[in-house]
């Protein structure tokens, strides 16, 4: 099939018509037109809660939506009638089993005379499979859990293109590049570009602006729930996208925070090329006092940078130095000893024993210091968390409810008061505001900026870019697993941190590190 | 200031529901204490002139010795996060290991005693060090310890028991005296409890153990040495099961082959079975008590009842099942 010129106009696939959606009375999805043609990529962009996930969502036919319609190929859209295909963002693939059991999970095996799975056949189907999207490098039996992340996707590239041969129209990428490294991701653009020759039409969703445009033929752009534009790529800008995408023109910073007098301060905490698992020589220096923003995509080596400074990696090369001196850190309880707190990005993986009291939560990073004349005294551990119920407005104000039982801005409001009682001298916060209502983000912000009053240095890793805008004093930029930009003072706002998170827009940074 | 999702879950309560389901809840941690209680009540009505007699409860106290010991030394690794299967197996061998050292080699017996409990601290050492060097599972890598000790069993005792030459006279004095009319191994029992209980539940240990079951990454990132603390939790296990084989040496004054290994279900039922009472979804030493009473009080009961033979197992199991699921009616929360 040859490529299909915009000139012409290309058949229809997917038509998408006045669709709204609701979840417990909250409309999330508000009158969408969307469409895609055979042989075209067309690009779906929103920030978070702009819409994305719930119109995949509807698409899948995971949710049902309460007006519009959507018809595929002419055809009304059926939940699970394979009409559509899909690239799920975490891929969706199960490590334990081959390449070629999970692609014939969702498509079928070929199988024999008593429903018997014939393994040849099987593995012909799918390395020829492999090899039309140009990766005879997979070998069709090798475990999903053996292959590098590069290879994942393109196995649930693959068996969407399975889907498409076996009757889909459409496939759906919901960020493919997610955990690609940069040049891998040339690769991929290959395999998706020789199946959009095919004529087959895609939804492309991405947060990066310079992928979009070198990959997509048309944007949509998402913003509250709402379709905010549809346009041609060649009559976009990747500033007016992202004006688009924010909701509002690009504005001067706002005036905030007390200017800091850190000229003068020696650094509490510095890095020197520190390297780590997806960390390449990052140099960066905390000062007593600041706060800082690290803001970065995802994959780009933020929470690994953290967990380095907290000891919870070992680093490969490079050196970590507190008030100047080279330290090493085996464990996060020595970065403990030496002031540093972390506040996870993930409470419940690693942040918190859910099934246990708030008053043990709170007590858990030195329960040492209950422990007089043989016994763990209970009633100062009580006594404790209630102080810190009163002091961060922790509802209810019961010390010995379980954990679990709490909401997001309340756990995170513990967990927050945990490491305040540190005092310490550098406390990083990976998304301190994930799950967490607007009131508790205000509070927790709140005692961010009351610490670094008291000469804490605060590391904040954050996608909410109008919050850095309010609370930083610098923002500094990471990209595959580097520090690529630095943003100082009126530079701060959030248009100019979207644009360098996202890579694009040299910004000439305040100050050379 | 109410969170949104209380506020949806009052409203969706009937206003005159709402005590009742309080109370119930809130009595949900005492539901096996409870079931305990019925039980015992049941039986001496049923079995007025048997059942609820001094004789009828030493046979509950001194059966209940060793499957008790058995169950708090599993329920240790257990806090923290691991199983470790090998344990009545390593009863065994410590009973056997002792008896033999006092038989064959004619050991005294505070030294027999002594080499053995160190031998059952170091297989808990070991398989403490294969878990948490390694980071292999450690229920398989235990059951397959446990294979090994039922070979070392096999050659330790031929399959027969070993009596000649064991100071029976010291061992009887050790199993048979009733101080205040307790027997002596239910003496042990409350005393081994409560030393586990302390440790678990009043030192910086225990509860660093008991942050490592609930989530082993957050113990780690609020600074615990969770790979040091565990080894020490299998140590700790290794030994209980020693204590539980040196009792079990004292009653039977022989070295038995066949006590133990049968002990593994049991044990490992009651061990979980303790985080369905007074701390909800923790195992605790308090909990584990009541189980093992619960089951104990009902074999003896149903013997006593006059039921027939293989009636225990099919009570014991309903048992359990009825204690769990009783619970989870009364929480609330999940």
């Amino acid at each position: 099939m040859t490529t299909i010129s915009h000139a012409v106009p290309a058949t229809t696939l997917l038509e998408v018509q006045n669709l709204s959606k609701s979840l417990v009375g909250v409309q999330i999805l508000k009158d969408i037109n969307f469409s895609v043609r055979s042989g075209e990529v067309h690009a779906l962009m929103g920030g978070n809660g702009a819409g994305k996930s719930t119109l995949i969502k509807c698409l899948s036919g995971y949710w049902s939506f309460e007006a519009g319609s959507v018809t595929v190929g002419g055809q009304p859209l059926e939940p699970n009638a394979g009409q559509i295909a899909f690239v799920q963002q975490d891929l969706g693939l199960v490590p334990s089993l081959s390449v070629s059991e999970n692609i014939s999970l969702s498509n079928g095996f070929e199988t024999g005379l008593f429903q018997n799975i014939k393994w040849k056949e099987q593995a012909d189907v799918v390395g020829a499979l492999l090899s039309d999207l140009g990766h005879s490098d997979i070998h069709p039996e090798s475990k999903i859990r053996d292959l590098n992340p590069v290879q994942r996707t393109i196995v649930a590239v693959a068996r969407a293109a399975q889907s498409l041969r076996q009757g889909a129209k459409v496939l759906v990428l919901d960020e493919p590049t997610a955990s690609l490294p940069v040049d891998e991701i040339d690769r991929l653009f290959g395999t998706l570009n020789r199946l959009r020759e095919t004529g087959v039409g895609m939804i492309y969703v991405s947060h990066h602006l310079s992928e979009v445009f070198e990959l997509s033929d048309r944007i949509s752009v998402l913003r509250g729930g709402g379709l905010v534009s549809t346009q041609k790529v060649s009559d976009a800008t990747e500033d007016h996208i992202v004006e688009q995408m924010l909701g509002q023109k690009v504005q001067k910073a706002k005036t905030k925070k007390d200017a800091l007098r850190l000229v003068e301060t020696q650094p509490v905490l510095s890095t020197k090329k520190l390297c780590g698992s997806r960390i390449q020589d990052v140099d960066l220096d905390l000062h007593p006092g600041e706060i800082v923003g690290l803001v970065g995509l995802q994959g780009a080596g933020c929470t690994e940078l953290a967990e380095l400074l907290f000891g919870a990696q070992i680093p490969s090369a490079g050196e970590i130095a507190l008030n100047g001196k080279p330290i090493a850190f085996q464990h996060p309880a020595d970065a403990m000893r030496a002031g540093i707190g972390l506040i996870t990005e993930d409470r419940h993986v690693n942040g918190s024993f859910l099934e246990h009291d708030l008053s043990e939560n709170m007590a858990a990073s030195d329960i040492r210091r209950f422990f007089k004349a043989g016994w763990l005294s209970k009633k100062a551990e009580v006594a404790e968390a209630s102080d810190h119920i009163e002091r961060f407005g922790i509802v209810p104000q019961e010390a010995d409810r379980k954990f679990a039982a709490f909401s997001g801005g309340n756990q995170q409001k513990a967990i927050l008061a945990k490491w305040v009682r540190m005092a310490p001298k550098v406390l990083i916060c990976d998304q301190p505001d994930i799950g967490v209502d607007i009131g508790a983000k205000q509070a927790i912000y709140q005692s961010l900026q009351e610490e670094a009053a008291k000469g804490a240095s605060i590391l904040i890793i954050s996608n909410q870019y109008d919050d850095l805008e309010a609370l930083c004093h610098r923002v500094v930029v990471m990209q595959g697993g580097r520090l690529v930009n630095e943003l100082t003072g009126e530079n701060i706002n959030e248009h100019n941190i979207s644009v360098a998170a996202l890579g694009g827009g040299a910004i000439v940074s305040g100050a050379a590190s | 200031m109410t969170s949104a999702n209380e506020t949806l879950n009052d409203l969706s309560l009937k206003t005159s529901e709402i005590p009742r389901k309080k109370r119930l809840t809130q009595m949900a941690p005492y539901g096996m204490v409870i079931l305990l209680a019925a039980e015992i009540l049941m039986f001496s009505l049923l079995a007025p002139k048997t059942f609820p007699t001094t004789a009828s409860m030493n046979v509950v106290a001194n059966s209940s010795a060793i499957l008790g010991l058995i169950t708090l030394a599993l329920l240790v690794p257990l806090i923290a996060g691991e199983i470790d299967a090998s344990l009545p197996a390593v009863l065994t061998v410590t009973s056997l290991t002792a008896a033999s050292l006092m038989s064959h080699y004619s050991w005294a017996l505070v030294p027999a005693v002594g080499a053995s409990l160190t031998l059952a601290t170091l297989i808990g050492l070991i398989n403490g060090f294969l878990v948490v060097r390694f980071k292999v599972p450690s229920l398989i890598t235990t059951l397959g310890t446990f294979t090994i000790l039922i070979a070392v069993i096999t050659g330790l005792a031929s399959g027969r028991v070993i009596e000649d030459g064991l100071p029976a006279d010291t061992l009887a004095m050790l199993s048979e005296p009733k101080p205040l009319g307790l027997p002596l191994p239910l003496i042990y029992l409350a005393v081994t409890a409560f030393v586990v209980w302390y440790i678990t539940e009043q030192t910086p240990v225990g509860r660093h153990w008991k942050a490592i079951g609930s989530s082993e990454p957050s113990a780690r990132m609020v600074g615990i040495k969770t790979g040091r603390l565990q080894l020490m939790a299998f140590a700790f296990g290794g030994f209980l099961a020693g204590i539980a084989g040196t009792v079990q040496l004292f009653r039977a004054q022989l070295g038995s082959p066949n006590v133990g290994p049968d002990l593994l279900f049991p044990g490992l039922t009651a061990a979980f079975l303790s985080a369905a009472a007074f701390k909800l979804g923790v195992y605790n030493v308090r909990g584990a008590i009541v189980a093992i009473a619960l089951v104990q009080f009902g074999i003896t009961g149903l013997i006593l009842t006059g039921a027939p033979y293989w009636s225990d197992q099919i009570f014991t199991g309903c048992t359990l099942i009825a204690a769990l699921v009783v619970v989870r009616l009364m929480r609330s929360d999940r």
